[in-house]
């Protein structure tokens, strides 16, 4: 029995739009588990983003609840949210959003530096570890500017999980990448979940959709369809694409 | 039509920018329409009063006995003058008033209703005065500023039968001698009560005890068709009839109105100086608002030019937009200054005596706005020259290039205190964008720690002895003529009680040197004062020191030889040194005893006496009334008269140039802070959003903001007081020179220098915090790419 580590329930979100609303979710129930690679897949404008951001507290639902550690999202203030940033959750985005005047090393030691769990001396070396593991420890001076996308979004993904955060966001994280570093950020993503972090992605890549050992499917603002995988592994690609892609295409996609 | 469409657009949704030119400039054209309406006024007032007064271009202060029919007609009918009348008066040495030692001499006048009086408030003229009764006068509206004089004070003067008493009945506009800056008064009594006294009071020449001589004041009015100046009347008049040589002094409307104008026009050059120095921070400010603005509309401005838009045609709409910014500041700076043009001519009038208009020079002030305003569009037109420079293809393709900075000042962050290294790489990463900010606080601070550091100094004691005063803890008067052996004699008393004392006789007299009349300060040892500059003090007969000022006015430097004239001849002497005194405006010149007596009979009329040991002073007051009663008047006193009404009047104009400068700085903060603030935060908005995401909290974020700014701040205040230290004397000293002071040296104190420093860094910290308010608006969801 999986643990759940996050759960919304009816969970609902809208936009004022020319004097009315425009309902983006709508009466969502969903629980992430613990040590998944949990993926959100739907066609453009289903509202996977927004399931995503409302999920990780980065923005309020309009309605319902998200419960995390016994607590709820929507009615945390802002500054208990920006601890839990700091402390439970990680993000990746698709633009990766590295801070341009600090370079590679300092983006990722910053938010270690503000969870005052560790010292400067541990975050520092948490921080070197993961450039290597991240394969970009020979470039850790350097500023975003001075490195290549699949680079950045390898710092992105160290800088999300310095703290060890116990559930990881990425919003489309292989999306402004070219297709040798999104195998190469897809790889390090598994990687990291098969050593236990959890994760919750949104994508509309099949590739990436494939690592996930759980899809949930949304569309019009529900989640439709829900699909569970047993962990990745690079020999059982071509049968996991089909069957991921059958599924997709049951569900319309 | 695209111009004006593109124009109300940028107006419309930059009102921050806008708004913040708009204010700058309404405290720019304020602060120097105030003070130049302030100065037009007094000038007007001045002119308005001297011609109803029928003040001669210059007056001789002569002893009625130099006067006779002859030297009148002769000075009637030189080619050179256009007329003289005369005036009768009675030179009086000692009075009180409101039990106030008068501090300078005074004339006794006839109130032949010559002059304006004033109401009971002082803020008009009373139409129908009262008209005076025996026993009452009519005295100068700056008595009751220098004594706390009111109507129905009672003011006594000591006469060689004894004291009259006469009650101040109210005060007039004597714009000759009516200034606060002024010394000697004229106070007007009866017709009556003038004919007693001249009668029954009025000393002897002769008479050992001179309290009250009868005196002419002949008022010479230059021909309008004469090509000589009031100077060159005055030493060619000299030359013809001695009339300089037998005076006691002279004034000339010039001389008189800068000594009234003193101070207002000190204010004015500071002030001056300062208004130029916010004009930089306009542009300043300007070129980072227009900098920002190209930067964070890159895309917007690439695609204008996609659309046809010229370079010139983009950056005249910047130009016209900061233009008509200018002109609306412009406008409600001139506003404004109605009603404080007339505050500061309230704040002025006790010190000039003159009631002055509270009319704004609009022409003037129009003129200077509009050189100002040509000078910001010029720069402003040369500051979007950046615009030439952006891409069409690069702007459609999504921007500006990402920035590389390549800092030479490349602090690693730590974990503590995490804001500050933040800060610190937020600064160095953006250099070329803080430089502008660091140099607004650099002046801001150098120009309040100048002119704080001018207040200091121009109130401590050591200001009195700097500026070629005495500061000691008994003065004596001299109520007739002493001998060397008698002022042996009263030194030798006072050292019995300290032998550390200094005993310092002096007079004061009016010499010509070179045929220029000059005010002389003859002392027993002139080596005693301390404000010597170049050279030494004069040792022997034939040597005297001279100020910067007199010696250039005379084109003499120190080493030459000059003629001095006195009442018994002329002689020959070296300048052996060059001292600074406030005394005559800085233009006099100081000798010995000794060499005084070479050309005429001067004996010292005050005693200043500087004891190791303040206890001791009234001991020695008491010694010196027991002994010597009769012929001096003694009393322990902080400051001598002189330097005490100097400071008294320094003093007020310090006030109001500190509080003014002060109170501009820190708006000048908020403005400038403020416009920056939301430029930096709308070029950093996503960097707020990538903070936030990974924890940061609005609050944290806004600290991290100010810390920057108190940074950036920091360093500026530290460059200029750096700058002040340096510069200060001699930005000092330029200002000052007007008023006699060549050099002045400022003696910095930890909070001369730290009081402003601190102030401007608070000011940028606690603005940067509050101008950071949308921090809190910012949500990570604008990170997110739909």
């Amino acid at each position: 029995m999986k643990k759940a580590i996050l759960s919304a329930k009816g969970l609902c979100k809208s936009f004022a739009h020319n004097g009315g609303q425009i309902h983006i979710l709508s009466q969502v129930d969903a629980e992430l588990y613990e040590g998944d690679f949990t993926v959100i897949m739907g066609a453009s404008g289903s509202g996977k983003s927004t399931l995503l951001y409302s999920l990780s507290g980065m923005d309020r639902a309009t309605a319902g609840q998200v419960t995390y550690g016994g607590r709820d999202l929507v009615t945390m203030s802002e500054n208990e949210l920006a601890k839990l940033r700091h402390t439970d959750f990680g993000f990746i985005f698709q633009q990766m959003h590295l801070v341009s005047n600090l370079s590679l090393f300092e983006n990722i030691a910053v938010p270690g530096y503000l969870n005052k769990r560790k010292t400067a001396a541990e975050v520092n070396e948490r921080a070197e570890k993961l450039l290597e593991q991240m394969g970009i420890s020979h470039i850790k001076t350097h500023l975003p500017s001075q490195v290549s996308g699949g680079e950045q979004q390898r710092c992105a993904i160290a800088r999300a999980v310095i703290n060890d955060p116990k559930l990881l966001f990425a919003d489309e994280p292989t999306g402004a990448l070219n297709r040798k570093n999104t195998t190469e950020v897809l790889d390090l993503l598994t990687e990291l979940n098969r050593s236990g972090q959890s994760i919750l992605m949104v994508t509309h890549d099949m590739r990436a959709a494939l690592r996930a050992t759980r899809i949930l499917y949304i569309a019009d603002g529900k989640i439709i369809g829900e699909l569970t995988l047993p962990p990745y592994g690079p020999a059982e690609e071509k049968s996991r694409d089909t069957q991921v892609g059958a599924w997709l295409n049951s569900m319309e996609w | 039509m695209e111009i004006l469409t593109l124009l109300k657009a940028n107006i419309l949704h930059k009102k921050g920018s806008f708004m913040s030119v708009i204010l700058l400039m309404a405290i720019v054209t304020l602060s120097f329409s105030v003070t130049v309406s302030n100065n037009d006024n007094i000038s007007d007032g001045i002119e308005r009063s001297f011609s109803a007064a029928d003040t001669g271009d210059f007056a001789v202060f002569i002893n009625e006995s130099d006067v006779d029919e002859e030297l009148t007609e002769k000075l009637t009918a030189d080619e050179n003058v256009g007329r003289v009348r005369s005036d009768e008066a009675i030179a009086c040495l000692s009075y009180t008033v409101n039990d106030t030692e008068g501090k300078s001499p005074y004339l006794l006048m006839k109130w032949e209703n010559n002059y304006p009086v004033y109401d009971d408030r002082l803020k008009n003229f009373n139409d129908f005065p009262k008209e005076l009764s025996d026993g009452e006068a009519y005295v100068p509206a700056a008595l009751k500023t220098v004594y706390g004089c009111e109507k129905g004070s009672e003011i006594v003067i000591n006469t060689k039968n004894g004291k009259e008493k006469f009650t101040v009945s109210g005060f007039i506009e004597e714009p000759f001698l009516g200034s606060m800056s002024i010394g000697i008064k004229d106070i007007f009594i009866t017709e009556k009560d003038y004919a007693r006294l001249y009668s029954e009071s009025v000393d002897a020449e002769s008479s050992p005890l001179r309290l009250m001589l009868p005196t002419s004041i002949i008022h010479i009015f230059r021909n309008e068709n004469s090509t000589l100046s009031v100077n060159e009347l005055k030493k060619e008049l000299n030359r013809r009839y001695e009339l300089i040589d037998k005076a006691m002094f002279t004034m000339s409307r010039e001389n008189s109105e800068n000594i009234t104008t003193l101070f207002t026009d000190t204010g004015t050059k500071l002030l001056a100086v300062y208004v130029i120095l916010l004009i930089v921070i306009i542009m300043i400010a300007i070129n980072h608002s227009i900098s920002s603005t190209i930067e964070t509309e890159y895309v917007s401005l690439g695609i204008l030019k996609a659309q046809g838009f010229t370079k010139g045609k983009i950056r005249l709409i910047y130009a016209l937009q900061y233009f008509f910014g200018l002109i609306t500041g412009s406008v409600i700076g001139l506003v404004l200054s109605v009603p404080l043009t007339n505050i500061l001519g309230k704040v002025f009038q006790p010190i000039t005596g003159i009631m002055t208009a509270t009319d704004i020079s609009v022409g003037k002030c129009m003129l200077i706005s509009l050189g100002i305003i040509v000078v910001c569009t010029v720069y402003i037109f040369f500051a979007t020259k950046k615009i030439s420079r952006i891409s069409p293809v690069r702007a459609i393709s999504g921007g500006a290039e990402e920035v590389h900075f390549d800092s030479m000042i490349n602090i690693p962050i730590r974990q503590k205190p995490l804001p500050f290294f933040i800060a610190m790489r937020q600064i160095t990463s953006d250099m070329k964008s803080y430089i502008g900010t660091s140099l607004i606080a650099a002046l801001l601070v150098f120009f309040m720690i100048t002119i704080t550091l001018l207040a200091d100094g121009a109130t401590a004691n050591t200001m009195i002895e700097a500026f070629g005063a005495f500061n000691g803890q008994v003065n004596a008067k001299l109520n007739g003529s002493t001998d060397k052996s008698m002022q042996d004699e009263i030194a030798a008393s006072v050292k019995a009680i300290d032998k550390d004392a200094s005993v310092t006789f002096s007079e004061t007299a009016y010499l010509t040197i070179d045929d220029n009349e000059l005010c002389c300060t003859v002392y027993n040892d002139p080596a005693i004062l301390k404000s010597l500059l170049k050279g030494r003090a004069p040792l022997y007969e034939n040597e005297i020191m001279i100020t910067e000022l007199a010696a250039e006015e005379i084109g003499k430097k120190m080493g030459d030889t000059v003629t001095v004239g006195g009442s018994k001849g002329s002689s020959e002497y070296v300048i052996s040194g060059i001292y600074q005194s406030v005394q005559d405006m800085g233009k006099c010149f100081a000798m010995s005893f000794d060499a005084a007596s070479v050309i005429g009979e001067i004996s010292p009329s005050a005693i200043y006496i500087t004891l190791s040991d303040d206890a001791l002073a009234d001991k020695v007051v008491t010694e010196l009334s027991d002994n010597y009663g009769d012929i001096l008047e003694a009393k322990a006193t902080e400051k001598s008269g002189y330097a005490e009404s100097m400071t008294d009047m320094i003093d007020t104009l310090m006030n109001v140039v500190t509080g003014v400068i002060y109170s501009v700085s820190a708006a000048f903060a908020l403005v400038t802070v403020h416009m920056v603030c939301t430029k930096v935060f709308l070029r950093e908005r996503k960097d707020v959003g990538i903070y936030k995401a990974i924890g940061f909290t609005s609050s944290g974020l806004r600290l991290q903001f100010a810390v920057r700014f108190l940074i950036v701040a920091a360093v500026g205040s530290a460059a200029g007081m750096v700058l002040a230290l340096l510069f200060s004397d001699d930005i000092l000293s330029l200002l000052l020179k007007n008023i006699g002071i060549s050099f002045f040296s400022v003696s910095c104190t930890v909070s001369s220098v730290i009081a402003p420093f601190a102030l401007i860094c608070v000011c940028f910290f606690v603005l940067a915090f509050f101008a950071s308010h949308k921090v809190r608006r910012v949500a990570v969801r604008e990170l997110i790419t739909e």
